[in-house]
């Protein structure tokens, strides 16, 4: 190689790297996922498919510009909030809006195994200014309230985070410092610090949605790179079953194992008092009370409901006397921390869900999305009208 | 893979465009330097980086002395730290489990408590360069007496972790002609270097890897066909991994302004066994040949004991590759081929004369002999010989 | 003319070299093993 020749390729290599970085900066305020439902496995990590936070800011911006005068509802939690088991049209977030109207717009970030404060959260915190007339609406079990930045989702957290596009909170800022401190964390927080500058999460991403994919996942084998965007919706080619007392019958004794091991009736966060009921003990509180504190800044706060979302009953039929308390005592709570900590909460544990609501111990069938779509619209109403969104009458 | 992480790529990005920018070769040698003791440090930690040290030192006054005791003495240290570390488990296994499997157990319990739970990063390479060094040293050919070119020559940074194994004698003149001034070219090629390797270990090989993870489980229920191709994934996957690793390693050294010796020269191409060893991980080839065959004898021993040597040499390049029995089955695989490949002609008079005149005609035919050789081999390589087995039939059988 | 085809094969090369170093950012990053979370 002539020495013109090695300063040209040299040359060409910076330049080829700093115009894909300039490219992934552009791609990060305009690429969104289009005609956008819900997060599915196709556009979500189980394909090794990351949507960065801005992907997820732009998709709201694209359905519900700024100026649209219309009042956003961002919903984050975990598979029930996602609709699992619901195939698109049913899907309950869509009833949540028909319940809500055109004053409202409901975009549904919700992803299976995901916290209260991950996904839609994580959006609702970066658009918070932008969108001053906004909620989020979240689920979760009582007692779970992972924090974002150490969750399955965390890579959202800290796209957003290092991007400069959360909200300030120095209490926040101090509780990462100490937490991340330990080797463990310095690749993980390389990879996202440098795409804050690079954007190449942000450009690649886009290009794996929007022309074609470059990595085989099991999922998708065949289909593995094909572009994102020409993929359908994972939950409508799903075989489902039809919600029954032989289908639920079916998934013992291991379903109901899981609901045994799940925070709401293992005994570990509780204690039985002399009467016989049982309460959390003081620590868990404590330890729940300081976690859901630390979940968002105080400021968004009032403008959060966190929906804590019920159990089959015909499972809870299968528990005993003392694990049915247990499950009373933690949805009980967990609502009085919540509402403590400065979020709206709401328990559906005494709401009327009927056994046939549910495809199993947790998700929602479709009639059962359409009850939790009721009553999650009557909320976002309520705490609309105490945040003075709704205009006077 | 250490290539692939986030701080090797923010630890890149700082040491070269500084090696490049200082105008002294002192400063260049001591960029290049604190650099490799940087990686060394970071990626093998304190666990790893002592026992290394030790052997360094050993090895490096042991050179300098130019005792022949004191190489050997410190061979056999090496030897021993590379047996202690990666094999004793699979040693003690060996040594117990035919007479009482719970006294196995035992070892093997206690040797974990003892034990680092990995071996020092990079071990095998830094046994195989320090004995190499020593064993020239014996030999009266080189001896290294500055111990900066000797801890640059230990922890070369960009073939510390998986080759290529390197040779003093080329090294260190390569590297005071790096170190000297930096040229355009070797940046210009280095880094197309690199971006080739990267490109054939990350946007190809890993694929493949995911690919052939999930399929090889459910080989017997893939139509024949598919087979077949997976059976070609797996041989691709291996070279594209393996040769891509050495591209990232040779194009960083050509960063430097340092040529390291290729690796892989275009091994599937190969029309006999010997002509793919010669392409194929030509560095250990290379060791394997001048300091195990040639010591034991090499080709001046007659036919039955260079066979012999032959299976012996190679029966312990599987055993370098890792601690199990497959290992040294594909070793001895190899040996046999090694040795048929070798053998046949004389041994088998005028057929093995008109035989290896056919192969000689029409070369297709041998490759394609070599190349179902060396591809049903990597059965072996990869999964325990009842599993190899079972692959290999179905690919004939349905 | 040869010479400065050579030059921009070599610069448009670089330019290849300097996206594909950008694409590799965005690769590694990618776990070869998926997380996966689905309680059915």
């Amino acid at each position: 190689m002539t020495r013109s020749t090695a300063i040209a390729l040299c040359l060409g290599v910076v330049a080829g790297f700093l115009g894909s970085c300039l490219m992934g900066r552009h791609a990060a305020q305009k690429n969104a996922y289009k005609n956008f439902l819900r997060l599915h496995p196709f556009l979500e990590q189980e394909t090794s498919y990351f949507p960065t936070s801005s992907q997820l800011a732009a998709t709201t911006r694209l359905q519900c510009p700024p100026g649209a005068g219309k009042i956003l509802v961002i919903l984050g939690g975990n598979s029930v909030f996602n609709g699992s088991g619901q195939k698109t049209p049913e899907l309950w977030s869509r009833v949540l809006q028909n319940d809500l109207g055109a004053g409202y717009h409901v975009i549904n970030f919700s992803a299976p195994g995901a916290g209260p404060a991950d996904t839609g959260a994580i959006v609702f915190q970066m658009l918070a200014r932008d969108y001053p007339r906004s909620l989020l609406v979240t689920n979760t079990e009582p007692g779970r309230y992972a924090p974002p930045e150490s969750s399955a989702y965390s890579y959202l957290f800290w796209d957003a985070y290092y991007k400069g596009t959360l909200p300030e909170d120095p209490a926040r800022a101090a509780r990462l410092a100490r937490e991340t401190a330990a080797d463990g964390w310095l690749d993980y927080k390389l990879d996202r610090g440098m795409n804050s500058r690079f954007y190449f999460h942000d450009l690649w991403g886009g290009v794996a949605y929007r022309h074609f994919s470059t990595i085989w996942t099991s999922w998708l084998k065949g289909r593995s790179f094909l572009a994102r965007s020409r993929l359908p919706d994972w939950y409508d080619n799903r075989k489902g079953h039809e919600s029954s007392e032989a289908f639920f019958e079916s998934l013992l004794p291991g379903h109901l194992d899981n609901l045994r091991r799940s925070k709401s009736v293992d005994p570990q966060r509780f204690r039985k008092e002399a009467d016989g009921h049982w309460v959390q003990t003081a620590e868990s509180i404590q330890n729940e009370a300081e976690q859901i504190s630390a979940l968002l800044p105080d400021a968004l706060k009032p403008r959060t409901i966190v929906v804590f979302t019920p159990f089959n009953p015909w499972f809870l039929a299968h528990l005993d006397p003392d694990e049915r308390m247990r499950v009373d005592a933690s949805f009980r709570t967990g609502t009085k921390l919540a509402q403590e900590g400065g979020y709206h909460a709401l328990s559906t544990a005494d709401k009327p869900f009927e056994a046939l609501e549910f495809g199993d111990t947790v998700h929602l069938s479709p009639a059962g999305g359409q009850r939790l779509a009721h009553l999650v619209a009557a909320a976002v109403q309520d705490v609309a009208r105490e945040q003075h969104f709704l205009p006077a009458p | 893979m250490i290539f692939t992480a986030y701080w090797f790529v923010a630890f890149a990005a700082i040491v070269f465009p500084l090696y490049w920018l200082v105008p002294w070769r002192a400063a260049r040698l001591a960029i290049l330097l604190a650099a490799c003791v940087v990686f060394h440090g970071h990626f093998a930690g304190a666990a790893g980086v002592v026992p290394i040290v030790i052997l360094a030192l050993a090895t490096f006054f042991a050179g300098r002395s130019g005792n022949g005791r004191w190489c050997l003495a410190v061979i056999v240290a090496c030897a021993a730290t590379l047996l202690g570390y990666k094999y004793a488990d699979f040693i003690a296994h060996i040594l117990f489990e035919p007479f009482n499997s719970q006294m196995a157990e035992h070892a093997s319990v206690w040797l974990r408590n003892v034990l680092p739970a990995t071996p020092p990063l990079a071990i095998s390479f830094f046994t195989f360069e320090f004995v190499h060094y020593l064993y020239d040293v014996r030999k009266g050919r080189m001896r290294i007496t500055n111990p900066v070119d000797f801890a640059l020559f230990s922890i070369f940074f960009p073939s510390l972790v998986a080759g290529p194994i390197k040779r003093c004698g080329d090294f260190l003149p390569a590297l005071h002609r790096g170190v000297s001034a930096v040229d355009w070219n070797d940046v210009a090629l280095g880094l197309s270097r690199v971006a080739l390797g990267y490109f054939k270990k990350v946007a190809i090989s890993d694929n493949l890897a995911a690919c052939i993870n999930y399929y090889v489980p459910r080989f017997g229920s893939l139509p024949i066909w598919e087979r077949w191709l997976l059976f070609a994934a797996i041989a691709f996957r291996i070279l594209l991994d393996f040769s891509g690793y050495s591209d990232i390693a040779i194009g960083l050294a050509r960063m430097f302004g340092i040529q390291l010796s290729e690796n892989f020269r275009w091994p599937y191409l190969a029309r006999n066994i010997q002509e793919f060893w010669q392409r194929w991980h030509i560095s250990l080839s290379t060791w394997i040949r001048d300091y195990l065959y040639i010591p034991l004898g090499g080709s001046r021993v007659g036919t039955g004991r260079k066979v012999l040597n032959g299976f012996i040499v190679f029966a312990l390049c599987g055993l370098w590759h890792g601690a199990a029995w497959h290992y040294i089955m594909w070793g001895v695989y190899h040996g046999a081929g090694l040795a048929i490949s070798g053998q046949y002609r004389p041994l088998l008079g005028r057929c093995g004369a008109g035989l290896g005149a056919f192969f000689d005609r029409y070369p297709p035919v041998s490759w394609a002999l070599t190349t179902a050789f060396v591809w049903l081999g990597w059965l072996l390589f990869f999964y325990p010989l009842p599993e190899a087995w079972k692959l290999a039939t179905h690919l004939f059988v349905k | 003319m040869n010479s400065y085809l050579r030059i921009g094969a070599g610069f448009l090369g670089g330019i290849l070299i300097g996206i594909f170093f950008h694409f590799l950012l965005y690769r590694i990053s990618l776990p070869l093993e998926p997380f996966i979370y689905f309680s059915f």
